[in-house]
């Protein structure tokens, strides 16, 4: 009796035209979007090579200057995608993918996509395929849910069903395998493809990786659309009319998919605010200058190191020192500048962890968001790999550190600053090397959005049992 | 129909939407999250304001503090330094940094716009010049999320709530089957939809319009000309484009006999206009007028900068040559300054003379995109309304661009005024201190907003002109 409820339900969706159109305008968007992503990663990642090896370029054919100065000047990094981008773009519009690796100071990711692009500003969300499915699959879930039990309602099939001494239980599952089968027959199809577009574009030896992101996040997704209708026809159970169970339904899904993840945001920022770009260098400033918890300021340190290097040496004055004593006051300084930008560096990702917290602890009450977390992590395209990137880049930037300050050590006499290196010495710096982490590092960073994403879908499913336990006509 | 009847009616309907008691929910869900992100629209323009301020005192403090350092050292009642000399263009100089403000404009709290923080703070100075906040720590994971701001209030929730108050404008009545009793009393359905829309449209827009209009006057500093010139731009289109959703209500109504029908064609519509329309336009211009790609300008500049400093010796001669009274007088104070005095400045004018075409082009394309997004906001009300909010809140690329080319041509007047002094190492006098350019920006006329948003200004009347008309033709045929 199962299977015949929800071939019915599947052939009572078929036959309805407004729901094909809806349908198939949806996945034209997604279809475009998909586009727009495939063109936009390609560009992307020819950039990314050419900049890449442009900027080493630039490093390597550097005229002959001061070692120090080479170090300002610097190199770029650009983070690699995933083919998933294509899907997902995640948080690359607002967090780029470049970073300017310099003797100072760990620098932010910069130069992000949204900074000049007025084009995303006038949508309530991200254009992305992942973004699109996530906001219209969710509403196109809902509202079907909704209206496949009102319409039984009004048209007094439900009363005659009931009659027939139909389990209300087994009645309620038909419907929903009909509805999962009608959104499966929509999107099964634009999944496959996108997944198996996406194998095809990858080397071999990320074929695998690839493929089980890719099917992890199609889990995600699906397990979020399969929630959502398991929503929209609980409430059509509870509510009495279909006009108050499609306005409810609408509610939880502008409250749900465009109001929450806002107010998410704005409370993290309210309850753990990020420090402004200004105050997080001045407080690295003044920590420099001072020290901290009984370690000596700058002052400090560098009288330490005269004596320390007088007696080393065993010379009487800085000047007489055999090696450069500026490439050893370069050496400590760099080596300070990391231990105290280390610190406030910490800080600034135990905020970011309090305010990813924050929008998880928000997500329980809207599942939207712990889907997009999901998915942006499953694409490798969320904080943790960012992260994970930027790690492997501030490693690089201060082995390349050294190796200049190094260079000012030997290449200068006492106190003297003034020495040029040349080309020779930019190729101690080896090109920069990055393997991204694989489909298990990002499984154990969306844990939580995973955990959610279940409770929600496991809830809902209760909620359908509930209400249809409950069913009147 | 008498202006008396018309009264009465409107009277009539105003207490028929007051007593019902979900309207007032609803407007009350309206006030508090409008309320809400105009409240944080003020603290953000208060915060931006106090930075900006902070950030002049300190420019200002400094100049003042060299001054009176100076003026101290020329009695005799302090010492010169090797590192701290006011008499020194090059030392006083080099670490001089004016700050440039862009100023919220007086609607700034109804959007965070694309703008990240900082970046209306430049720092100028004989070297070269840059936003404060260039190195954001903003979290990217927020920033995705969106900011719950006046102007996402307005253009993607505002609408629903109409959706909500009007989609049974009429058909509640059919549905009811009291429209037949309606159309017997001798009013038209039109005029009495017509009436019960215009009470929906005073509610919603009093509302509205009064709460942006208190959180204007709580930040506005400047003159109140300017604030009342684009507050009444920006009510001119909430007007409209609240009735352009009223409108479309009346004309759905006029057809549909069923309420629930008319809500999910209504909602249909918002998903059409407010988004995918801007997705397909997003994409579309995504693809054909791309975001300016930084990057390209970046590999630019390192490669003139890697070009000149290979010929960093001929570039100081040249400028030199080009420049005699700016060859150095006195000899540097150490290798540091001999090194940012007579071979970073000489390249860093270059630099910034060879780069200016590359950030023009940038800054082109970014208008370019602009000038499309708003001709495409012609077919989308929800679009035309959230540029035009964006614009009066100060975030057209066009207005950025004026300010970048206004801190420019500072930095030029700047550099023309005192780097004889800097490069030659000539001392300070008191009159250099006390005549040193001043900073003197304008921000540009709301005029020029109102100029650059004809298209969505017509789009938004063309859009509200046919629903009208549709809602019209409808109304009149339609029966109870």
């Amino acid at each position: 009796m199962l299977t015949a409820i929800a071939r019915r339900e599947l052939q009572l969706q078929l036959r309805d035209g407004r729901l094909v159109v809806t349908v198939l305008l949806m996945l034209a968007l997604i279809g475009a979007a998909v586009a727009v992503g495939w063109r936009e990663h390609n560009e992307g990642e020819r950039e990314r090579q050419l900049f890449a090896e442009r900027s080493y370029a630039q490093w390597l054919t550097q005229p002959p200057k001061h070692p120090h100065r080479a170090a300002a000047f610097g190199l770029y990094v650009a983070k690699p995608e995933s083919p998933l981008a294509i899907f997902e773009s995640g948080l690359r519009p607002h967090a780029g993918r470049t970073l300017w690796l310099e003797a100072h100071a760990q620098t932010a990711f910069s130069y992000a996509p949204a900074d000049d692009d007025l084009a995303a500003t006038v949508l309530p969300g991200e254009r992305s395929g992942a973004a699109l499915l996530q906001l219209l699959g969710g509403l196109v879930a809902l509202v079907l849910g909704a209206l496949a039990i009102s319409r039984e309602r009004e048209t007094g099939v439900l009363r005659q069903i009931l009659a027939q001494r139909v389990s209300p239980l087994r009645w309620a599952a038909g419907k929903y395998l009909g509805l999962v089968a009608t959104l499966a027959i929509a999107l099964v199809p634009l999944a496959v493809v996108v997944i198996a577009a996406l194998v095809a574009i990858t080397s071999p030896t990320e074929r695998g990786d690839v493929a089980a992101r890719a099917l992890a996040g199609l889990f995600g997704n699906a397990a979020y659309l399969l929630a959502m209708l398991a929503i929209g026809m609980s409430v059509a159970m509870i509510a009495r009319s279909s006009r108050a169970a499609l306005i409810v339904a609408l509610a939880l899904w502008v409250a749900g998919s465009l109001l929450a993840p806002r107010i998410a945001a704005h409370l993290a920022v309210t309850l753990a605010p990020t420090p402004d770009a200004i105050a997080y260098r001045q407080a690295i400033g003044a920590e420099f200058a001072s020290g901290y918890d009984g370690v000596p300021g700058w002052s400090e340190q560098l009288r330490q190191l005269e004596a320390d290097t007088l007696v080393e040496h065993g010379v009487p004055s800085l000047d007489d020192l055999p090696i450069g004593y500026s490439g050893l006051r370069m050496k400590l300084m760099t080596a300070w500048t990391d231990q105290v930008s280390d610190r406030h560096y910490a800080r600034l990702r135990a905020i970011y962890e309090s305010q990813e917290h924050i929008r998880m602890a928000a997500a329980v009450l809207a599942p939207a968001i712990a889907a997009r977390a999901y998915s942006h992590g499953m694409a490798g395209m969320d904080w943790s790999h960012y992260q994970h990137f930027s790690s492997a880049a501030e490693t690089y930037r201060r082995d390349f550190n050294l190796v200049m300050n190094e260079l000012i050590v030997h290449g200068t006499r006492g106190q003297a600053w003034e020495m040029d290196a040349g080309p020779e010495d930019w190729a101690l710096v080896e090109p920069f090397h990055y393997d991204p982490p694989d489909a298990r590092f990002a499984l154990r960073q969306v844990q939580l959005p995973a955990a959610i994403l279940i409770g929600w879908l496991a809830l809902a499913w209760l909620l359908l049992a509930l209400t249809a336990r409950k069913l009147r006509p | 129909m008498s202006m008396t009847r018309l009264a009465r009616l409107l009277v009539q309907e105003w207490r028929l939407f007051a007593a019902n008691r979900s309207n007032l929910v609803l407007l009350t869900v309206l006030a508090a999250l409008l309320g809400f992100s105009v409240a944080n629209g003020v603290g953000r323009v208060n915060a931006t304001q106090a930075a900006q301020q902070e950030a002049v005192a300190a420019a200002t403090a400094r100049w003042a503090d060299a001054r009176s350092q100076f003026v101290e050292i020329t009695e005799g009642r302090r010492e010169k330094q090797q590192f701290d000399d006011a008499t020194r263009a090059d030392l006083v100089l080099m670490s001089q940094r004016n700050a440039l403000v862009l100023k919220p404009t007086p609607l700034a709290l109804l959007s965070v716009g694309p703008a990240r923080e900082g970046h209306d703070i430049v720092a100028v100075g004989v070297q070269a010049r840059g936003a404060a906040g260039a190195a954001s720590r903003e979290n990217p994971a927020i920033r995705l999320d969106g900011p719950l701001d006046a102007a996402f209030v307005i253009t993607w929730l505002l609408p629903l709530m109409l959706i909500v108050l009007s989609y049974d404008v009429l058909s509640r009545d059919r549905e009811q089957q009291v429209a037949h009793m309606l159309a017997s009393q001798g009013v038209g359905l039109g005029v009495i939809v017509l009436a019960r829309l215009a009470v929906r449209f005073v509610a919603v827009f009093a509302l509205t319009a009064g709460i942006v209009t208190v959180g204007v006057a709580l930040v506005m500093q400047g003159e109140l000309s300017r604030a009342i010139a684009d507050l009444a731009l920006w009510l001119s289109a909430l007007a409209v484009f609240i009735a352009f959703w009223l409108a479309l209500a009346a004309g759905v109504n006029a057809r549909t006999k069923n309420s629930a029908a008319a809500g999910l064609t209504l909602m249909g519509f918002w998903i059409v206009i407010s988004l995918l329309l801007p997705v397909v336009a997003s994409q579309l211009l995504s693809g054909a007028s791309a975001a300016p790609q930084r990057l390209d300008s970046v590999l630019g500049r390192r490669a003139l900068d890697a070009e000149l400093t290979e010929l960093a010796a001929e570039v100081t001669e040249r400028y030199y040559a080009e420049n005699p009274a700016r060859r150095p007088q006195t000899p540097a104070i150490n290798e540091y300054e001999q090194y940012f005095v007579e071979s970073y400045y000489p390249r860093q004018v270059a630099l910034d003379a060879q780069f200016e075409p590359l950030a023009r082009l940038v800054a082109a394309r970014k208008v370019e995109q602009a000038e499309r997004l708003r001709t495409a906001a012609l077919f989308s009300p929800s679009m035309a309304m959230k540029m035009l909010t964006d614009d009066v809140a100060g975030y057209a690329p066009e207005r950025w661009h004026r300010f970048d080319t206004a801190a420019a041509e500072f930095q030029a007047k700047w550099r023309a005024f005192y780097d004889i002094k800097f490069a030659s190492r000539t001392p300070l006098t008191l009159d250099d201190y006390d005549d040193a350019p001043r900073v003197a920006y304008r921000d540009e006329h709301p005029h020029a907003r109102a100029v650059r948003n004809t298209l969505p200004a017509i789009g938004l009347l063309l859009a509200i002109l046919l629903a009208a008309l549709a809602a019209h033709a409808r109304l009149r045929r339609a029966g109870p």
